[in-house]
């Protein structure tokens, strides 16, 4: 029986304070994780209670329709096979992967000329357009947490996509200047739904699809200096009084963001960031739910100077897109850190197992990806049973531990020897 | 409510099966409080003198004498914000009180294990040593529901 | 391997070589007096001779630097490790690190290949502001400044903001105005032996010094905006307080308006890691008027290409017709000499850095050479061109750079920071207990950086 610390890769929060209980290799218990979190240790625990998700061992290998297990070294043969020979290769996922995972993945995608694409790029390139149209006042957590007295979650619902964001960021916790937590902020929502959030949000605004640059339109004229024209949506006239009280805000947005008019809707907010920012502290946040989308970016930011999918395979350079992929273009797909078929539209899906394309699966889990897939490599849980980098989703790196022996590869040993195959 | 280990360490660890099971569903059964301390028959040998008080002290008092604090687990999605709420962790956990997860030998009133909040020392609930109707911190503050205090 | 570097002009002003015809020994990774048998000869005729170059303020690795990165033009960590050996340099030492996103910086200057690195901790004042009230506990905050600076793995500590201010105004009793907080600071510094490193500002300059030897000021280029502050950054510099120029480099013409990129760390005003284009006259009219040795070259916002941003500034020093023409008349009529390049680049940086094997060719010294083509009979006036990339770089006894060539790509470089042996004392766990990571991984891990040289 053995007590250790461990860094939890269930979303962008990499909350650092988990304490595992191991007896002989094996994982007893694990505290201060949330039913999230809990969800990447314990392959077998429902992370809804009509899904159970099988903790994959063994590598795969399509013959006659039937996926069937195959030796490490013919699964890999076959899947270099795919990808060395795929005119048009694509790499997709990596939002849930390690650093050192990702930085092998981008060094295959050069060497096989594909388009590596970011799993969550709808997501985030309208986010960073809007930093570039608008700039930036960009602040780590901690200071978040120490300072920030307005919060405000767009189109986002911390309950569902990070759970203890708000108790370790953003309203809950007690900071070096918000010692009394939550009594000391003022928390606002803009949603589809009434969510769990109204249970402590003081302004929840609930819209119709469609009427996001709307509000913000209305926020707009209600802040100083505005029109204070009849805002167009019920809550634009409330919501632009609590914003403009803070001192130092934060508008934290998740993907309900970008679902409707993506690069509009941020382009707004950034906007709105901007101007609040003029007189006081905004910053504006994306609520990365992927456990390393930060470090992705990151990556692709350092090594490129472009925060979107870059593609290798043009002969004039390597070319960037910030629109999500056509997948009708590609004849061969790597997956790895998302679980793409689970994404893609029903239609989408079928169309592409039409096609026929080969797909190569890299996933510690069983998965809708890994169903269809024509090669599958079982991998070994980062941050868990093999040791990585990820960034949390204010930017700062921590360093993920080898607790568990496996025998299983980590998902960077794969893209290495992958590189070498090809 | 203690750890399942803490609970191990008094038991004999020779896994005799004499109650049924192991020592570790021994001691599941105790959290459960389906078994009580006596109900292991080797404890009651002299080698093991002071054990079973040591556990009873460890279990603390039923449950069932406090003032009732229902948690649903199928609500509960561990979020914590009840353990950072809480009105004793406030005095008396700064890892709890600051928005951090309690550490292992932390005296807290609840923690979450395994993606569900647990009570693991009732009594040192703020309705147990005041009014009952004083504190409702955890359950005002559950987002999904899932705390009931009655 | 033993090198024998003959025939060049050595330039090592902290042994007075001014171009001074000698040969240079190196064994293994160290410079010599003598060889008995060299396995290489590098013939440097023609050549000029220098240490290798020290970066003190290269802004290459600052937290959320990367953003910047959006609106283009800069090097990515790869090519800036390669940029800054082809410019000569064999060490960056990033200016802002902080408790928190020390782990970032680290990461990020890893990523830079060749060139060793080391970083300073930018210590936030409030987080001791009653401690450094009172001067009983002045021994608990040394003890903690170095205990935070081994953690951190930094190289040396430095102060963006000198004074204790809240943006709450809850907090207003606890400040502490510049001038009494540069009087502990003082006293911090002689009782536990630190040095300090102050951002340079208006304010700052006004402040008086009572022991110049203790403290650095950083990028003075941006704050000497007039005549009078000129004349205070001069009289600070003359009283023994050292500096760095922190040229900032103006817009280019014709860019798309600018936009704000602000990084809050935590202190009273936030990092502007793309602030209004600069002047570079302030810090050329103070480098040409100080004719002491206490002023070390820089520039003064995040690192594009040092190999396009370092040689047009090195022109202005060294030739007056190269002067921005506009005000350029009323400049000091000076022109530095080779030797005032090498001591500006090399020699202080490495003193101010506390690396003693650095800087300097003297035997004993770490083998980081830089070899310039710069025949003799070129004037001075064309230096620039000679000078802007190096023909042969040596660090630590290896051949980097040959004719120009990248010839060693894979060399390792190492981050270097100072070993104090100071544990986590109560005040540091105080300081901690606010922050939403244990201590334990708020702490620089080995795996976020390195390789690692912790220097005693």
């Amino acid at each position: 029986m053995e007590q250790q610390s461990l860094i939890c890769t269930g979303c962008g929060c990499l909350c650092d304070d988990l304490d595992v209980t191991l007896s002989q290799g094996q994982l007893q218990e694990v505290a201060n994780v949330c039913l999230w979190g809990l969800s990447r240790f314990f392959p077998n625990k429902r992370l809804h209670p009509k899904k159970e998700r099988h903790r994959l061992l063994e590598p795969l290998w399509r013959q006659n329709g039937r996926l069937q297990k195959v030796s490490y070294t013919k699964a890999l043969e076959q899947a270099a096979a795919i990808l060395g020979t795929s005119r048009r290769p694509l790499i997709y996922g990596l939002t849930n992967t390690g650093s050192w995972a990702q930085e092998a993945a981008l060094q295959l995608a050069r060497k096989i000329k594909a388009r590596l694409e970011p799993a969550d790029l709808a997501f985030k390139a309208p986010y960073y357009h809007s930093l570039r149209k608008h700039g930036l006042y960009w602040a780590p957590l901690e200071v978040i947490r120490d300072e920030a007295d307005t919060v405000l979650f767009w189109g986002a619902n911390p309950l569902h996509s990070c759970p203890r964001h708000l108790v370790r960021y953003s309203v809950f916790a007690r900071g070096r200047y918000t010692e009394r937590g939550v009594e000391e902020r003022q928390v606002a929502a803009v949603d589809l739904y009434q969510t769990e959030m109204a249970k402590f949000c003081h302004l929840l605004v609930q819209i119709e699809p469609g009427q996001e640059l709307a509000l913000l339109q209305g926020v707009g004229e209600h802040l100083p200096g505005g029109s204070g024209a009849k805002p167009p949506v019920k809550g634009a006239r409330k919501l632009a009084k609590l914003l403009s009280q803070a001192q130092f805000g934060v508008i934290f947005f998740g993907r309900g963001a970008t679902y409707n008019q993506g690069f509009g809707v941020l382009d707004a907010l950034g906007g709105l960031a901007a101007r609040l920012g003029k007189k006081q502290t905004w910053a504006l946040f994306p609520l990365s739910g992927d456990f390393n989308s930060q470090g992705l970016y990151h990556l692709l930011l350092n090594e490129l100077g472009v925060p979107e999918a870059p593609d290798f395979g043009h002969e004039d350079g390597v070319l960037t897109s910030s629109m999500p992929v056509d997948f009708h273009e590609f004849d061969a797909i790597l997956v790895l850190g998302a679980d793409l078929f689970w994404f893609l539209p029903e239609d989408q899906a079928l169309a592409w197992q039409q096609r026929q394309v080969p797909v190569v699966s890299l996933s510690p889990f069983a998965n809708r990806t890994t169903s269809c897939a024509q090669v599958v490599l079982p991998t070994a849980l980062a941050g868990l049973e093999a040791a990585e980098v990820a960034y949390r989703m204010d930017g700062l790196p921590l360093v993920l531990k080898k607790l568990l022996p496996t025998a299983l590869p980590a998902d960077r040993d794969i893209l290495l020897d992958l590189i070498q195959a090809v | 409510m203690p750890a399942l280990e803490e609970l191990l360490e008094f038991l004999p660890g020779t896994d005799c099966g004499q109650c049924g099971g192991n020592c570790r569903e021994f001691a599941e059964f105790l959290l459960k409080r389906e078994l009580a301390p006596g109900d292991c028959p080797v404890l009651h040998e002299p080698d093991f003198a002071g054990f079973i008080e040591a556990l009873q002290e460890l279990l603390g008092p039923a449950p069932a004498a406090a003032p009732g604090m229902s948690i649903d687990p199928e609500k509960c999605n561990g979020c914590g914000i009840c353990v950072t709420m809480c009105e004793y962790h406030l005095g008396n956990c700064a890892e709890a009180r600051l928005g951090r997860g309690p550490r292992p030998g932390d005296q807290v009133v609840f923690k979450v294990v395994n993606g569900q909040v647990v009570v693991l020392r009732q009594e040192l609930c703020t309705r147990m040593i005041q009014a009952a109707e004083k504190c409702n911190k955890c359950g005002d503050h559950c987002p999904t529901g899932a705390i009931t205090l009655t | 391997m033993q090198i024998k570097i003959t025939g060049g002009r050595v330039f090592d002003p902290a042994q007075g070589l001014d171009g001074t015809r000698q040969d240079l020994c190196i064994k293994g990774d160290r410079i010599v007096s003598s060889l008995k048998k060299t396995d290489r000869v590098i013939e440097a005729g023609g050549r000029v001779v220098v240490p290798g170059g020290i970066d003190l303020r290269g802004q290459v690795a600052t937290y959320g630097l990367n953003f910047l990165r959006l609106w283009g033009g800069f090097s990515s960590p790869q090519e800036l490790g390669r940029l800054y050996a082809a410019a000569g340099y064999t060490h960056v030492h990033e200016p802002f690190l902080t408790m928190y996103t020390a782990g970032y910086v680290h990461r990020q200057l890893a990523a830079i290949p060749l060139v060793d690195t080391s970083a300073s901790l930018v210590l936030n004042l409030r987080d001791l502001d009653n401690y450094l009230k009172s001067i009983d506990q002045l021994e608990e905050v040394g003890q903690t400044v170095k205990a935070l600076q081994e953690k951190t793995r930094a190289l040396d500590l430095r102060l963006l903001e000198p004074f204790v201010r809240y943006r709450q105004d809850f907090y207003a009793h606890r400040t502490l105005d510049s001038v009494k907080t540069m009087e502990m600071l003082t006293r911090l510094a002689l009782d536990c032996d630190l040095r300090f490193t102050l951002e340079a500002s208006p304010e700052i300059l006004e402040l008086p010094f009572p022991e110049p030897g203790l403290f650095h000021l950083g990028a003075l280029g941006r704050a000497v905006t007039d005549g009078r502050l000129l004349d205070l950054a001069l009289t600070r510099l003359a009283e023994g307080v050292t500096g760095d120029l922190g040229f900032a480099s103006p817009d280019a013409p014709g860019k798309m308006d600018k936009k704000p990129v602000k990084i809050d760390l935590g202190g009273y005003y936030p990092l502007d890691l793309n602030p209004a284009g600069g002047d570079l006259l302030p810090a050329l009219r103070l480098a040409l008027a100080h004719q002491g040795p206490n002023l070390a070259f820089s520039l003064g916002g995040p690192v594009r290409n040092p190999l396009e941003e370092i040689p047009p500034l090195f022109s202005m020093l060294c030739d007056r017709r190269a002067r921005p023409l506009v005000d350029a008349k009323d400049l000091p009529d000076r022109e530095f000499s080779l030797s005032d390049w090498v001591w500006a680049t090399r020699a202080l940086p490495a003193k101010i850095l506390g690396l003693g094997d650095r800087g300097h060719l003297q035997a004993g010294a770490r083998a980081d050479v830089a070899l310039f083509d710069l025949p003799p009979e070129i004037p001075q006036a064309s230096w620039p061109q000679y000078f802007g990339r190096c023909h042969t770089l040596l660090k630590a006894g290896e051949v980097l750079i040959d004719n120009f060539e990248l010839v060693a790509p894979e060399t390792p470089k190492a981050t270097y920071y100072r070993r104090t042996g100071v544990d986590v004392g109560p005040l540091l766990v105080e300081i901690c207990q606010y922050r939403s990571l244990r201590p334990e991984n708020l702490w620089v891990a080995d795996a976020l950086g390195g390789a690692w040289v912790g220097l005693d």
